[in-house]
């Protein structure tokens, strides 16, 4: 195991530094500060392949944390600066730096006030990969709150029409969340002994931790760090900031929104609820199933019944995150797998259909499929790209969707749960493989409507798919392609820290 | 052959590569036809020989195991597998999928050649024909399904070729989603079985099956979900409603998928999963078995496509229907079985029709293929499917004709011919096994020889009825008919190989049968049977003998008239007995207004009344934030940059933190 090393630091702060350059270096050349994103953001993408490289030893992933970086941060209240990362934070930071680095590019005709914007994107980096990284949980909620503001004006300045609403709106959720987990963990550090934000020592000590909550502070405190994660996650019933920050925020903000943000919803309950509270979390198993069918089949619904084509994907977004709820009630490595693949393979899959909504957008200036049609007439290769997209969101096979549908409904069919639950689960399972009908439609259904069918006169003149554009799409469909095809490239990380953390519960597992 | 033993998983990568190929290259030049064709035909090709090859393997050296796996991913200590194995059964559908793709691939030359998109369609025919050689070579659920789901993507992928079309995106569309449907039976199936059992290789799940590792209920349950897969993908009621209208793909399309191959595939799952369903000796109901269901939808989906099929004036979907109907005799004859009973109690289930129901999958992939494409000859020469703007085309068409009227004969059961033989060995199956539905699909047959020689009659026979001049009906090339005339050797004499005077080692059933079950049922066949031979024939005569009174040159009955005798019946037929419209109902009515009413729960409620309700709170958070947005970019960047010099501050400066 490698110590302080500094390489996951480097990672995390190297887009800070980016965009600190952009505050600093003032420059009229155009695509200046779009190139400087790019350079950052791209070194930063290469070293987490280097930091994926040598996490393996003999090409074998271990379980636990590894290269820890700890350097004293506020001593006097225990509080320090701790990065480190394992099977389920890998794959969240290699996603984070993937999608950020091609942001970049979908947002390459960003021309007003391009050098903001792109500070803003790298400041929102280091949050969000401190969020994934952080093994202190002040730091957590720094970077937390880190990723905020930048996301805030992202969405306010660069927007559409209705962006003040939509950022607001997206603010005040998160905020209020985020007030949540504060007092959670401020709970949490004064109820341990000693006083301690260190995550590794919390996870390591966490029955006496929990030995001094009585059981409704306990129940508390989960649902308090619970709250605030499903908001981000987003979990029905506190999903309805996401549709609207999607239909305002510009493309590539999109890109990471439902990319990246969301999944440090997902990242949160794994990390916490399940990591530090292991028993209340399969004691809520059940609900966790039944939250995830009802977002998996509502959302799905609500994705029907939209005419703009962001709408369809934001809702599909709380259908698709809805399975990642729904592996978690699995209580084995099945189900946990796939949860985490599935964060995953969202990330990258409803990325690639932002993008397309972006390429159609810039051509059409409209998003309403009652006046889109037949697109695939002049712009024939981002409709064969945008298919297999749609095919891949609705779990084609040989491509990574498949992989986790299949991991999540397998493993949650066959959950550890004893007793009522356990056939309770099951049933809920079966209810939400619906779930796979009615993504079909809503998929299939829009890719018609958009691509399909005889093209108006009005879009007579478009153009296809460029070069900037095509490059983005390349690179997320071959890592869709590459853990469809062979899933352990990437489960063979996950593999063990979900085994890790489904070890610590007894009977679990 | 050590090298194609060792590799038998290549038969399935040819067209892989091909297709990848096909598509990488189309993305930078989409007029590529020429690297194509060549690409899709070498691929496709290879695949045939090495399926040969393995055919010959099976045949010469059965002993030898042809099969292999390799890692998918690892969940907990539990290892998911991509394993392949090769038995007779899979062996002989390598050969006829192979077969058939490569000739409608080469018939799909000409047939294609004025069309755009021609890399995008040979893309999507090999990545369809690398579907199915997967679905075949597949030893566990999880590749089955994997290929099952795959098919299905190049089904929709092929027939909304025509992208312009807006039927065909419909069509698409809809063949995806009600497939899906079954399939989310299939999923259930496997999960259930998976989780009993522990694993998903054919092997293990039946041997733990027979084992008694399940329990009876769950198992017919089970069971009972998996059949819900071959309901969407063979096209059975109520599941068929997709089939007839995947015919907006180009025809070529229609013979492979659509007849040949890819709707086998349930049947082949049923086959190839017999243990399973045999092991569900659980009744569902009374003494209802799930064998007992698969044969009572067969049954079914038999007369009833037969019935809708001898009204359709479209000659596509006449073929269509008549796949649905030969589609429900051969599940029909899958749910076949003789039951052992010891001490009155069900102990074991002998299947009877297996080798029947292959047989004459066998028979149908060639000579529907066949009449696919003799279809695809008519509409190429006269631009329309329309069977009554057809007629008299035999002076113009010559090739074509007789090759259609081979099909035509051997599918309505014309003795001797291939579709003869394994329509009697179906029928033979299910009078041994006394069932009911021996006269259900006697009627199916009868009418199956009508509306196939009525298709003929009106197409071929007589005067010429369409607008067309007689010098713009432009006979095919060599590259259309050539594959009409190799499919047609098959579909006349396949047959020779499944009848009851057929020497046992040159038998058919000898190759394949079910061999599954505690005492490894033996392949038990009666032989000659009178009866069922006489049934045979009386059906074939009477159906072929009605549609040459109603439609031949000088017809005796005149269609119009019967048709407004029984004007309410000929309705129902003509519209399909309102299934689709019911479907239509179902979608647009119901689901949509369940989503709209989602929607406006979403909208009103949620975010109306609990978020914007909680309103107070967020109107007063959100005048405060006003403030602060002054839309100063000076004002937010000196927010943020004091941020970050802050956590800059805390994180270097050490002292401060202790101030704080």
């Amino acid at each position: 195991m490698e110590n302080n090393t500094f390489l996951l630091s480097a990672i995390i702060f190297l887009p800070m530094l980016g965009a600190l350059l952009c505050g600093v270096i003032k420059s009229d050349k155009p695509y200046f500060y779009h190139w400087l994103a790019a350079g950052f953001t791209g070194a930063t993408f290469a070293l987490t392949l280097i930091l994926g490289g040598r996490y393996t030893a003999n090409g074998v992933a271990k379980p636990g944390f590894q290269f820890i970086d700890v350097l004293p941060w506020m001593p006097q209240f225990n509080i320090q600066y701790q990065v480190g990362v394992d099977g389920l934070s890998l794959p969240m930071v290699f996603l984070t730096s993937l999608i950020v680095f091609l942001a970049v590019f979908v947002s390459w005709k960003t021309k007003e006030r391009s050098r903001l914007y792109f500070a803003m994107l790298m400041l929102m980096e280091t949050g969000v990969l401190g969020v994934f990284t952080s093994l202190d949980l002040f730091l957590f909620f720094v970077m937390w709150e880190l990723e905020l503001i930048p996301m805030y004006l992202l969405i306010g300045m660069w927007g559409g029409p209705r962006r003040q609403y939509a950022a607001i709106k997206f603010i005040l959720y998160t905020m209020l969340a985020s007030a949540l987990m504060l007092i959670a963990f401020l709970v949490i550090y004064f109820l341990s002994e000693p006083h301690t934000f260190d995550l590794i020592v919390l996870l390591q000590s966490q029955d006496s931790l929990l030995a001094g909550m009585s059981r409704p502070f306990q129940i508390t405190i989960f649902l308090a760090l619970f709250t605030c994660f499903a908001v981000k996650l987003p979990m029905v019933p506190f999903h309805t900031w996401l549709p609207d920050a999607h239909v305002e925020a510009p493309t590539a903000i999109s890109v990471i929104l439902a990319g990246v943000l969301l999944k440090m919803g997902a990242y949160g309950i794994i990390r916490f609820n399940l990591g530090l509270f292991p028993d209340f979390m399969q004691w809520a198993s059940l609900g966790l199933a039944v939250l995830g069918m009802i977002n998996i089949i509502y959302g799905a619904l609500l994705a029907l019944a939209q005419t703009d084509m962001k709408r369809v994907i934001a809702y599909s977004s709380v259908s698709h995150m809805g399975f990642v709820l729904l592996g978690l009630a699995a209580w084995n490595e099945l189900g946990l797998n796939g949860a985490i693949l599935q964060m995953f393979t969202h990330g990258t899959i409803t990325a690639l259909l932002f993008i397309f909504v972006g390429v159609v957008y810039d051509r059409t200036h409209t998003r309403d499929m009652t006046e889109l049609g037949g697109l695939s007439a002049r712009m024939p290769l981002a409709s064969a790209l945008f298919v297999i997209a749609a095919l891949a969101s609705i779990g084609a096979p040989g491509m990574s969707g498949f992989v986790s549908e299949f991991l999540i409904f397998t493993g949650t069919y066959g959950n550890a749960l004893t007793g009522l639950n356990h056939f309770l689960i099951q049933g809920v399972t079966i209810v939400a493989a619906t779930g796979i009908i009615l993504g079909a439609g809503y998929t299939l259904w829009m890719t018609r409507r958009v691509f399909f069918g005889p093209l108006s006169e009005r879009w007579s003149e478009l153009s296809d798919i460029n070069s900037v554009e095509l490059f983005s799409v390349v690179i997320l469909l071959l890592f869709v392609f590459a853990i469809g095809f062979y899933p352990a490239l990437l489960l063979d990380y996950i593999n063990p820290a979900s085994m890790q953390l489904l070890s610590h519960v007894p009977g679990g597992g | 052959m050590d090298l194609i033993s060792q590799n038998a998983w290549l038969v399935a990568c040819f067209p892989l590569l091909a297709a990848l190929l096909i598509f990488c290259v189309a993305a930078f030049n989409r007029e590529a036809n020429k690297m194509a064709i060549t690409l899709s035909l070498v691929g496709t090709g290879f695949s045939f020989v090495w399926a040969l090859a393995l055919l010959v393997l099976r045949l010469t050296q059965p002993e030898r195991l042809l099969n292999g796996s390799v890692r998918w991913l690892t969940a907990g200590t539990q290892q998911l597998d991509i394993s392949w194995a090769i038995d007779n059964l899979s062996s002989m559908m390598l050969v006829v999928v192979t077969f058939v793709s490569l000739l409608v691939q080469i018939y799909s030359i000409e047939y294609m050649a004025q069309d755009k998109g021609i890399p995008r369609y040979y893309g999507a025919l090999s990545l369809f024909t690398f579907s199915m050689l997967l679905l075949v070579l597949a030893d566990n659920l999880l590749v089955l399904y994997a290929g099952w789901e795959l098919v299905g993507v190049s089904s929709y992928l092929l027939i909304g070729f025509y992208t312009a079309k807006p039927e065909a995106g419909i069509a698409a569309k809809k063949a995806f989603i009600v497939n899906r449907i079954g399939d989310f039976g299939f999923l259930i199936g496997i999960m259930i079985l998976f989780y009993m059992t522990q694993s998903l290789g054919f092997v293990d799940v039946s041997q733990a099956v027979i084992a008694g590792k399940v329990p009876g209920v769950t198992l017919a349950i089970a069971a009972l979900l998996l059949f819900f897969g071959p309901m969407g993908k063979s096209a059975q009621f109520p599941l068929h409603v997709w089939l007839p209208d995947a015919m907006e793909g180009p025809t070529p399309v229609s013979a492979l998928i659509h007849a040949a191959t890819m709707v086998a595939a349930g049947v082949y799952m049923v086959a190839k999963l017999m243990p399973i369903f045999a092991a569900a000796t659980t009744p569902l109901f009374g003494s209802f078995l799930v064998l007992d269901f698969i044969a009572v939808i067969g049954g079914v989906t038999a007369i009833l496509a037969a019935a809708i099929a001898v009204t359709q004036i479209d000659i596509k979907r006449v073929l269509a229907y008549s796949t649905v109907s030969q589609l429900g005799f051969m599940m029909m004859a899958l749910g076949m079985y003789q039951p052992v009973i010891e001490n009155g109690i069900l102990v074991e289930i002998i299947p009877l029709g297996y080798t029947a129901g292959i047989f004459h999958l066998f028979t149908h992939a060639f000579f529907k293929a066949m009449l696919f494409l003799c279809s695809g000859a008519v509409i190429h020469a006269v631009h329309t499917n329309d069977m009554t703007q057809m007629g008299g085309l035999r002076k113009f068409l010559p090739v074509t004709a007789w090759t259609c009227l081979i099909g035509t004969a051997s599918i309505s059961g014309f003795p001797f011919l291939a579709g003869f033989w394994s329509k009697d060995e179906l029928l033979l199956a299910m009078w041994e096994a006394h069932s009911p539905l021996f006269w259900l699909a006697a009627i199916a047959a009868v009418l199956t020889a009508f509306y196939m020689f009525r298709l003929y009659f009106m197409t071929f026979a007589g005067e010429y009825r369409g607008s067309l001049a007689p010098e713009d009906i432009h006979a095919p090339g060599w590259a259309m008919r050539l594959p009409l005339i190799i499919l047609a050797v098959p579909s006349a004499l396949a047959g020779f190989l499944g009848t009851p005077f057929t020497p046992e080692q040159w038998h058919f059933k000898n190759f394949i049968h079910y061999s599954g079950g505690h005492h490894g049922a033996a392949a038990h066949h009666a032989g000659f049977n009178g009866v069922v031979l006489g049934v045979s024939l009386t059906v074939f005569f009477v159906g072929a003998g009605l549609a040459w009174a109603m439609y031949s040159a000088k017809p005796m009955l005149d269609p119009k008239a019967l048709a407004s005798k029984f004007k309410p019946l000929h309705a129902a037929s003509f519209n399909r007995f309102y299934i689709d419209d019911l479907y239509d109902f179902g979608v647009r009515v119901l689901l949509m207004s369940v989503a709209k009413i989602a929607y406006f729960i979403d909208k009103y409620i949620i975010d109306g009344m609990l978020v914007n309700g909680l309103g107070l709170f967020t109107i007063a958070g959100s005048e405060t934030l006003r403030y602060s947005q002054s839309g100063r970019i000076q004002h937010y960047l000196l927010f943020v940059i004091m941020m970050v010099v802050a956590l800059i501050l805390l994180f270097f400066w050490a002292p401060l933190g202790k101030v704080i």
